[in-house]
């Protein structure tokens, strides 16, 4: 199977930097996600690995060769188009076996092939079907089955599903996803969607501006993330911005905010210093909401409530002159002040942006 | 349905949706400037004690206030261009928007120029007279962005009450150019002995403080005229 290292690739159109410094490796069989907002260099990255573009500078290396001077279709892997790129003329069967059939494999093995990745992808009873006749799910189905029948053992996914609606999106993603671990492939699939890279990738890469900001697993990158972007970026989050009062120890910090709010917190920098800026993030989920005055709170009001389902959103606009969302159970009485206690464990902070907190948490 | 009708609301409800956008971005760009004047309190108090160490950092705290500020002015001049406004109120509100930003502009050069006494190893906690009357100066303009950040805030919703409160900000810059006179004597009443540079960057800082207080009125004369010519519905 194949490992995909990427070494301190660089690559600019004129005087547009698109990637600066990509450091990646992708392990064997890995479902790698690349996430980023539109316009960050996600398929400027895939053009380069797949030979589409030139790089400017770096090194690609697929199972530890260089891919330098190596023309696009010997480069060994199978990809996913957004746009499914079917040929209208062929019947489903036809697209599928397309592969095998320019590389003269023979009648008999080219038929397995196509029966194989018709069961595959459930497609075995629209096989004479013309891509106009099927439904936008069906016809990138046809399209990753194609891609599969190349029998290569990379796959890069090119935004496969943002065209498709939601519940073709959500029901393709783990059929893909499935697909892909079945048969053991090395996959790597660029989206700027968050819930997509999440459900689908062993790791994401979060890349911003041509560059990588974070690396992770799903869940650490949703728990734990080291930069405000990607808390920003991956879920939903509050941020307030105050100043250190205290250091308490190591990881306890006492934070105050505008209008004399303050709070202690446990999930600090070690190295924080009194009178430092700082920035607390936490997920709407992360914090306690009550009617009755509680310790270590900040005080708000609420401005709006919203009823989702499993639970409640509220908006809340804090004394700290910040407005936040929070999702509880409780159904709270939208008059008075009401009490917000962070969870001590899921409340992050981070030092204060030098260029300011907008410009950080800025996609684009 | 009626189609037109229908178009017709659409566009309402952009045009809502994006004058909302506005206000709030106007909201969240004064909630900065009161920011930076917080910020530059602490650090003009910090300069009357013996203890200057820290000044630098604080200075940086007043100077990331500045650029966060700055972050909303350029959002707010994407938004207000994006809006559908009359042309009138347009440039009003462009035109509003770089002169309040110049409150953070001012206090954060006030700011640096006091620092820079400190990098000249100047003791500043020997001019805590002068240095009350400036932090009198930086309180007063505190105050006036509090109320300015309300007249946002009432604006479109309350518009007496930006017609009301506009006068207490002229209040406090009349009495903010009065400190900023007192504080000038005191400044040139320095002994000689400690040089050209200190004059200087003490008169300077005082006048950038003060310019700040200015601005600050000249936002809210803005936001005057806005609301005195009607803001369409």
């Amino acid at each position: 199977m194949p490992t995909v290292t990427l070494r301190n690739i660089g690559k600019k159109f004129g005087r547009v930097v698109a990637l600066t410094g990509i450091d990646l490796e992708i392990k064997d069989a890995e479902y790698l996600a690349i996430l980023g907002p539109s316009g960050c260099g996600k398929t400027t990255l895939i053009n380069c690995i797949t030979g589409i573009v030139d790089i400017s500078e770096g090194k690609i290396e697929i199972d530890g060769k260089s891919v330098e001077g190596i023309p696009i279709e010997k480069r060994d892997f199978a990809m996913v188009f957004q746009n499914i790129a079917l040929f209208p003329h062929m019947t489903v069967s036809e697209n599928i076996s397309y592969a095998p059939y320019v590389n003269d494999i023979p009648h008999v093995e080219l038929k397995k092939i196509e029966s194989e990745m018709l069961k595959l992808v459930d497609l075995l009873e629209q096989k004479d079907l013309y891509p106009r006749e099927l439904s936008g799910g069906a016809q990138q189905k046809t399209a990753v089955a194609r891609a599969l029948a190349t029998r290569e053992k990379l796959l890069i996914l090119d935004e496969p599903i943002s065209a498709l609606d939601y519940k073709v999106r959500v029901t393709l993603r783990y059929a893909i996803r499935k697909l892909v671990k079945d048969l053991g492939l090395t996959a790597i699939h660029i989206t700027h969607d968050q819930e997509e890279a999440m459900s689908v990738a062993d790791r994401i890469v979060i890349l911003r501006a041509g560059e990588i900001v974070e690396i992770g697993t799903p869940q650490q990158l949703y728990s734990s993330p080291q930069t405000l972007f990607t808390m920003n970026f991956v879920g939903e989050s509050n941020f307030l911005e105050g100043v250190v009062t205290e250091v308490v120890s190591d990881h306890e910090v006492h934070v105050s905010f505008r209008n004399n709010q303050s709070l202690g917190l446990k999930n600090g920098d070690p190295h924080f210093e009194e009178g430092e800026s700082i920035v607390v993030a936490f997920r709407p989920e992360n914090a306690f909401i009550s009617k009755k005055s509680i310790g270590n709170s900040l005080i708000g009001e609420i401005t709006g409530k919203q009823f989702i389902g499993g639970y409640i959103r509220y908006t809340i606009s804090l004394r700290t002159e910040d407005e936040i969302i929070l999702d509880s159970r409780l159904d709270i009485e939208p008059h008075g002040n009401i009490f917000i206690q962070l969870n001590p464990q899921e409340a992050r902070v981070f030092r204060a942006p030098t260029y300011g907190l907008k410009k950080v948490l800025t996609l684009e | 349905m009626n189609d037109g009708q229908s178009v017709s609301s659409l566009l309402h409800w952009f045009k809502e949706r994006r004058n909302q956008i506005i206000l709030k971005t106007l909201d969240e760009h004064a909630g900065k400037l009161v920011d930076t004047c917080t910020a530059s309190l602490e650090l003009l108090e910090l300069l009357k004690s013996t203890d200057q160490s820290k000044a630098e950092k604080l200075y940086n705290r007043v100077s990331m206030q500045e650029r966060s500020a700055d972050h909303f002015q350029d959002d707010l001049a994407t938004e207000i261009a994006r809006g559908m406004l009359p042309p009138e109120i347009r440039e009003k509100l462009f035109r509003l928007t770089r002169v309040a930003d110049s409150v953070a502009n001012w206090i954060k050069s006030g700011s640096k120029n006091l620092v820079l006494l400190v990098k000249l190893e100047v003791d500043t906690s020997e001019f805590d007279m002068i240095l009350d009357y400036l932090i009198e100066i930086v309180k007063l303009t505190h105050e006036s962005v509090v109320i300015f950040r309300k007249m946002v805030n009432a604006l479109g919703t309350d518009d007496q009450l930006i017609l009301d409160t506009r006068q207490i900000i002229e209040d406090r810059e009349r009495e903010a150019d009065n400190v900023h006179f007192s504080v000038r004597e005191e400044i040139l009443a320095i002994n000689d002995k400690q040089g050209f540079s200190v004059h200087f960057l003490l008169i300077d800082a005082a006048k950038c403080l003060e310019n700040a207080s200015d601005s600050i009125t000249n936002a809210a004369d803005i936001l005057y005229t806005i609301v005195m010519l009607g803001i369409p519905t």
